[in-house]
This record gives C-alpha cells, structure tokens and sequence, in this order.
C-alpha cells in the first residue's frame, strides 16, 4: 500500500439552501483501501460520495483525487473516467442491452474501437457471474442481475477508484448476497472502494476502514475490529445498537 | 242675360273645383292610378334580411366605428325607403352567398355582385344598379402592359371567385393568382409578387387611394360590360318588385346621383 | 390442456376461434362505413366531377407538410436543447423564440411571411433571397410549428430520471455525449405521439397557405365551388380528401411508434 492518499477530502462543506448536507469532512483514503461510510439515513453519506466525483459540488473545502483537484480541474470528465460509480437504482440504460450498456462509455469515452469494447464487455459480464445475460435489456434481468451489469460497467472502464452508494438498498434480501460477493471479489484484489452501505456483514469482511457520519459530520474513524468491540464515541455505539439486531 | 248665364257657369265652376278639391276624401277614389297591382304598397314584407360581404369598399366596408357602411348601403337605404320596406344586413363571407341566397338564409344580397347567367340560375335579379368593368392595374413605373394581350404568361393577381377571377381565366392567358382579399392582391402587385392586378373599376379606384405609398397605376381600359345587381331569393317576388320600384324611384328622384358622386365623385 | 381444448371445441361450429378481444373494431367500423362512402361517391358523376378537379391539390398540401414537418422536427430539436440548457443566452433565446411563435397564430405568422418577410428579404438582398411562394409557406409553418415540438423535445427530455445523466457522467461521458447516446434515444421515443399529434395537425393547418394565393387543397376546392357553385360536393371532397390523408398519416405514426417500442 502506497503512502500518498489516491483521495483526499479536507475541510469540505456542502449545503442544500438550508440543510447542511457535509460539515467540515475531511477524510483520506489511501488506493487499494476499502472505507465504508456507515451512519443514520438524512446523515449526508451519500452527499459526501458524490462530491467525490463531482456530481454535488462543494461549497468549502477541497477534494482531490489521483492528483486532480475536483473543484479546480478543467476536465472533469477526465477525472470521471477513473472513477467508476455504483448507484442504488442501478440506472443502466434501458434502450440498450446488458452489453451495449457497457461497451458504450469505452467507445465513447475510452475511444476503444468496437471489436475491443466487446470483448472487454463480456470479460467483464462473465466475472460478475453473469456472462450469458449479455443481450437480455435491464428490464428482462431481476435487480440483482442489473446491479452486476451495472458494477460490470464501471469496471470496464478500467477504473482506479470504484464507489458504491447504497448498492444493495433497493434490492430483494435473496440478491443482495450476490452483488456482495462480486464486491468482496474486487475488494481482495486490490480495488480502491468508497463504499456508502449498511450491510455489516460487508464491512466485517472486506472494510479496512470504516467511517461514521451522521448529520453531516464525521463522528469516527476506525478499523471493523474497534468498531464492532469497542467504539471511540458515545453516537457510534448508539447507531451501532440502532442497526444491529 | 249672357252676364247672368256666364255668372252660372263661373260659380258651377268654382263649385266644381271646390268639390274636386276635396274631393278625394268624398268620393272615395284614389288620386294616383297605380300601375302596379294595388297589393303592393300595402302588404307588409316583414323585414328585409339582406346578405352583404363587407370588405369590399367603397361598395360595402365596415367603419372604424364597427358599421356597415358604403355605396351598396348608402343605396339600399334609399331604395327601402321608396319602397317602404324595413331591413336589416348581415356580413357574411363572399364564398357562396348565392348558395345561402337561394336556400333562404337571406332575402336579397347586394355586394356589389354581377349578374352572370350562371348566377341567374341560382337566384333572380334586380335591375341593374351600377356598371362596373373589370380593369388591369399595374406598378407605377411599368411600361410593357398595356392590355389583356399583354399579361399572357404574367403572374396577376385576383380576388378567388369573382367576376375578374372568371375574366382572367377564360378571356386571358395569364397565370392566374388567387388571393382571399383584393387588398392582398393589390399588395403582392405592390411587393412584386404579381406583374399585375385585376379588380373592378371602383374598388381598383379605392385602393390605388387608400395606399399612394404603393405606386400603382390603373389602365385607361375597362375591360368588361358588367352589371351589378341585387340578387333575391326566388321564392321572394314580393321583395324582387319593391326593390325594383324602390330604384326606378331612387334614380328618378335624384338620389342616385347623389350617392354615386359622394363615392365615386373624385374619379 | 388438451383434454380441456378437446372439450371446448365439441361444441363449437368453425373449427378455429374468433379472437372477439382484440379485433380493432373501430377500424372495421371505419372500413364499412368507408366503403359505403366510397361506392355512392364513385357512382355519382358531381362527385367524381369535383373530386378530379379538386385531388390536383392535395400533391401541393402533402408537398408542403412534409417538407415543413422535416424542418420542424430539426428546428424543434434544437431550440428544444437550447431550452433545457444551463447556458443563459441559449435559454433566454430559445425562450423569447418559443412564446412569440406560439403567441402569434400561424394564419398571422404566414400573412406576415409572405406580404412583409418575402419582398423585405428580396429588397435586403437585391433578389437572392426570394422567399416568394411555397418557400414562404413552408418556412413559415416550419418556424411556427417548430416552437411547440421545442416544448415537446423540452418535456421529453425532462421526463427522463436525473440517474440517466449522471450515470452517463459519471461514466466520463460530456454533456453532449451523454444527450446524444443516452438521453435523447430515450427522449425521443417518449414523444414520438405528440410529435405524430403535430404531423397530423400540421396537414390540416397547411390549409392555411391558401391565403397567399397557393394552389393546395382547400383553394383547389374554393375555386371549384367557386365556378361551379356546387357547395356540398365541393366541400364534401375537400373534407374527404383531408381525411383520407390525416388516417394514413395516422396509421404511419402508429406504426413508427410500434417499432420505436419494439427497440
């Protein structure tokens, strides 16, 4: 593990009119690490993610990620690019098959000729445990088949950061242990994950670290073994007890 | 005794002339001998619906106070009043009011309509009121035509449907543009988008006045004999008669020509 | 199952079933009345005297329609983008041009074509630019018509989810792209029935063109009536022949939006 940060959010608020989304976060994740971010619904985890890659902007503060400042550079799209996004609802695009669904940013983006972006496409499919599903339209697959093509999307663009936002909430309980798997996968190969979720089994498993917000602010920072035995602060134990039954 | 016989015949005379003085009222017989069926005068028409297309001044128009008002107008005015009908007029669309005419939705139309044979075997006519002849107007400046010969192949300009539209398409090898208005035609001569345009005499005379701006010229030519007429429902003898004394009364009494110079007096 | 069809088909008369469900009834209904309509029109001698005379001007109205929908579909696309756009001359523009085209109705907007656009822009341009006739038509009703699919494009676009474009951001997508490849195919399908709505409304309001004295359909007609004074099959062509077209055009509009779904 690399000694620089790949991400680094310091001192970042963020505020929609009167709601105060982000209070001063400043987090560091270092590449290959796994951070989830666990916390109470309203506590802005999701916020924080998708300042990440700037589809909030910031108000205060500063985020950089793989040398590129997000509220500076001129290409943002560039940056985009390295950072593959997993949403709750999947948003695959429903005019085009599983496989059209994933060649289309690296023609587009990528500039990968067709014949490339296929293969790569069905390499991808195959590894999240899908591969003969590859001309079925999101609206012929069960949600959890969609999340794979989504993750499989990302990923095929080759990526150096993935980030997951609530990637298993809209899901049946019966699917949510697939899509886990392929994450886990990932996790233990090495890929940089920025992962909002409540899944503990999850973060028992794969999260080198863990971070706590809630109502905006970052309340803790710590390991999976701290958190679960003996956590730092009076709130992460009170949301703790909230979620675990 | 001639003194006594000539002072007998005076008186008898006196006497006769007074009797003949007031006599009407004794003996009961009417002063003038109608030459008309006596019914005539007395029978009550009920009130005159009279179809008009208002846009077509100085004939018909509508002020800007919202009136109908114009020579037809001004005429029909005259003509009830001669013939002791009431009436009342209607604006309605050029596009077959002969059809409405002769289906009863009126009881007479005057708008400055030709009588035209085809008409005739619509709906009955009055006797002619006023003549109008087709006649060219062109721009200003233009020298090449000077006659009907000369618009062959010439985009001219037209209102749909009249007696002009029928001159230009039968009598003429022109290209034949049809517009809803003559003031449309008028303007398109003006823009350049026809090399001329067709109306008759008096409404030619009207616009090229209303617009100097446009520098239009009219040709001396009148291009054919057309009668106006105002046409009646066949089922209405009654109204086509009162029209027609109502006329005769208005031309001999003067009328005519008064109306006539107070819109067509500058010409 | 096949004990059950066995059953079901002993006792019944034709060996096949009518499907009763899904016959379009309204269009049987349409077909006999059609027909019906058809045969006393061709066996009445005043009919097929009008309708010769008065079909020469329905190739002019079709002419008209298509080229100005063609137009229309194009111009409506981009004021509809500029309209949805974050850039504030892009929006203020196609704004302003979107309230008065459909402020001003489409009668005025091809008066004003052809009697003050037309000569002005022969004028300005010495004779190059001469508008005068079809092309004023079809400019005219393209521009007007242009405005209201603006606003079609504009809430197609707008009825797509937030999650499409970021996703296709997020994918390193620009904005173009992102409208281009997924935002807009999508849009698009959406409104393909308001935009077959004004493909139909256009040819009905391309009888508007007469009143610059061109040859389409209803002057066809008025001129007809107008010499032969014979209102009712005049008009009765006119109307029919609108008709006959609007139902093809419609039936073509079912089928583009079939095939769009299908996808």
């Amino acid at each position: 593990m690399n000694n620089e940060p790949i991400i680094t959010v310091e001192n970042v608020y963020k505020s929609f009119g009167h709601v105060k989304a982000v209070v001063d976060v400043s987090l560091d994740v270092y590449p290959g690490e796994v951070v989830v971010i666990i916390g109470p619904s309203g506590g802005g985890k999701s916020t924080l993610l998708r300042c990440i890659n700037k589809l909030e902007t910031i108000d205060k503060g500063r985020i950089v990620v793989d040398g590129h400042s997000i509220t500076e550079t001129k290409n943002i799209n560039k940056v985009r690019a390295e950072i593959g996004m997993v949403f709750q609802l999947f948003n695959l695009f429903p005019h085009l098959t599983a496989l059209e669904n994933i060649t289309l940013a690296q023609r587009v983006v990528r500039k990968r000729n067709e014949k490339k972006a296929k293969q790569i496409a069905h390499e991808q499919l195959v590894k999240v445990g899908i591969g003969d599903k590859w001309d079925s339209y999101p609206s012929q697959l069960s949600g959890g088949q969609q999340q794979r093509v989504a993750i499989a999307r990302a990923l095929a663009m080759e990526p150096k950061i993935m980030l997951f936002d609530e990637p298993t909430s809209a899901l049946d309980p019966e699917m949510i242990k697939g899509v886990l798997d392929v994450m886990l996968d990932l996790a233990r190969e090495g890929m940089t994950m920025v992962v909002v979720s409540h899944e503990m089994g999850f973060v028992r498993a794969a999260a080198d670290r863990i971070a706590l917000l809630d109502h905006g602010s970052l309340v803790e920072v710590t390991t999976p073994e701290k958190l679960f035995t003996d956590p730092d602060e009076e709130r992460t134990r009170e949301f703790l007890s909230q979620i675990l039954h | 005794m001639r003194k006594r016989g000539t002072l007998i015949l005076v008186t008898l005379a006196v006497l006769v002339a007074l009797v003949a003085a007031c006599g009407a009222p004794v003996t009961e017989e009417p002063t003038e001998v109608p030459t008309e069926p006596p019914a005539e005068e007395e029978e009550d028409l009920g009130t005159v619906v009279i179809g008009t297309n208002a846009e077509y001044p100085p004939f018909e128009y509508v002020d800007e106070q919202g009136d109908i008002t114009g020579f037809d107008v001004d005429l029909m005015e005259a003509i009830a009043q001669e013939a002791g009908f009431e009436y009342e007029f209607v604006n309605t669309r050029w596009d077959g009011i002969f059809v409405a005419l002769a289906s009863g939705e009126f009881d007479a139309v005057i708008s400055a309509a030709t009588i035209t044979e085809e008409r005739e075997e619509m709906v009955d006519f009055s006797d002619p009121y006023f003549n109008a002849g087709q006649r060219i107007v062109v721009q200003a400046g233009d020298m090449e035509i000077e006659g009907p010969e000369d618009l062959a192949g010439k985009r001219v300009g037209v209102q749909l449907g009249t007696t002009g539209d029928i001159w230009l398409t039968d009598e003429t090898e022109a290209e034949v543009v049809r517009y809803d208005e003559n003031t449309l035609a008028f303007q398109a001569l003006a823009n350049g988008d026809v090399d001329a345009a067709v109306a008759d005499g008096p409404t030619a005379v009207d616009i090229i006045k209303a617009n100097p701006e446009m520098e239009l010229k009219i040709l001396p030519g009148t291009y054919t004999d057309e009668q106006y007429g105002i046409a009646v429902n066949p089922d209405r003898q009654d109204v086509l008669e009162a029209i027609n004394q109502g006329l005769a009364a208005v031309r001999d009494s003067g009328q005519y020509e008064e109306i006539y110079d107070q819109y067509f007096g500058t010409e | 199952m096949n004990v059950k069809s066995r059953e079901a088909r002993a006792g019944r008369i034709l060996p096949f079933e009518i499907p009763w469900g899904s016959v379009p009834w309204w269009a049987v209904i349409l077909a006999v009345v059609g027909v019906f309509v058809g045969w006393s029109v061709l066996t009445s001698e005043a009919y097929l005297d009008a309708l010769s005379f008065i079909v020469d001007g329905v190739s002019l109205t079709l002419q008209v329609t298509i080229v100005s929908y063609l137009i229309g579909l194009v111009v409506g696309l981009i004021f509809g983008l500029m309209r949805v756009s974050d850039n504030p001359v892009f929006y203020a523009a196609s704004t302003l041009y979107v309230e008065v085209m459909r402020g001003v109705p489409l009668l005025v907007i091809i008066l004003y074509m052809g009697f003050v656009v037309t000569p002005r822009l022969r004028e300005a341009t010495g004779g190059q630019i001469d508008l005068q006739g079809v092309p004023a038509a079809i400019l005219g009703i393209a521009i007007c018509y242009g405005a209201y699919m603006a606003e079609v494009y504009r809430g197609g676009i707008e009825s797509i989810e937030h999650g499409q474009m970021e996703a296709a951001r997020s994918l390193g997508m620009n904005y173009m792209q992102a409208m281009r490849h997924v935002i807009l195919p999508q849009a698009i399908r959406r409104v393909l029935p308001p935009l077959g709505n004004n493909l139909i409304s256009m040819l009905k309001d391309s009888s508007l063109i007469s009143v610059i004295a061109l040859n389409d359909l209803l002057q066809t007609g008025r001129l007809y009536v107008s010499r032969t004074y014979r209102a009712f099959e005049g008009y009765n062509s006119v109307a029919l022949l609108y008709l006959t077209m609007t139902l093809f055009l419609s039936f073509v509009v079912r089928i583009v939006e079939r095939k769009a779904a299908i996808e």
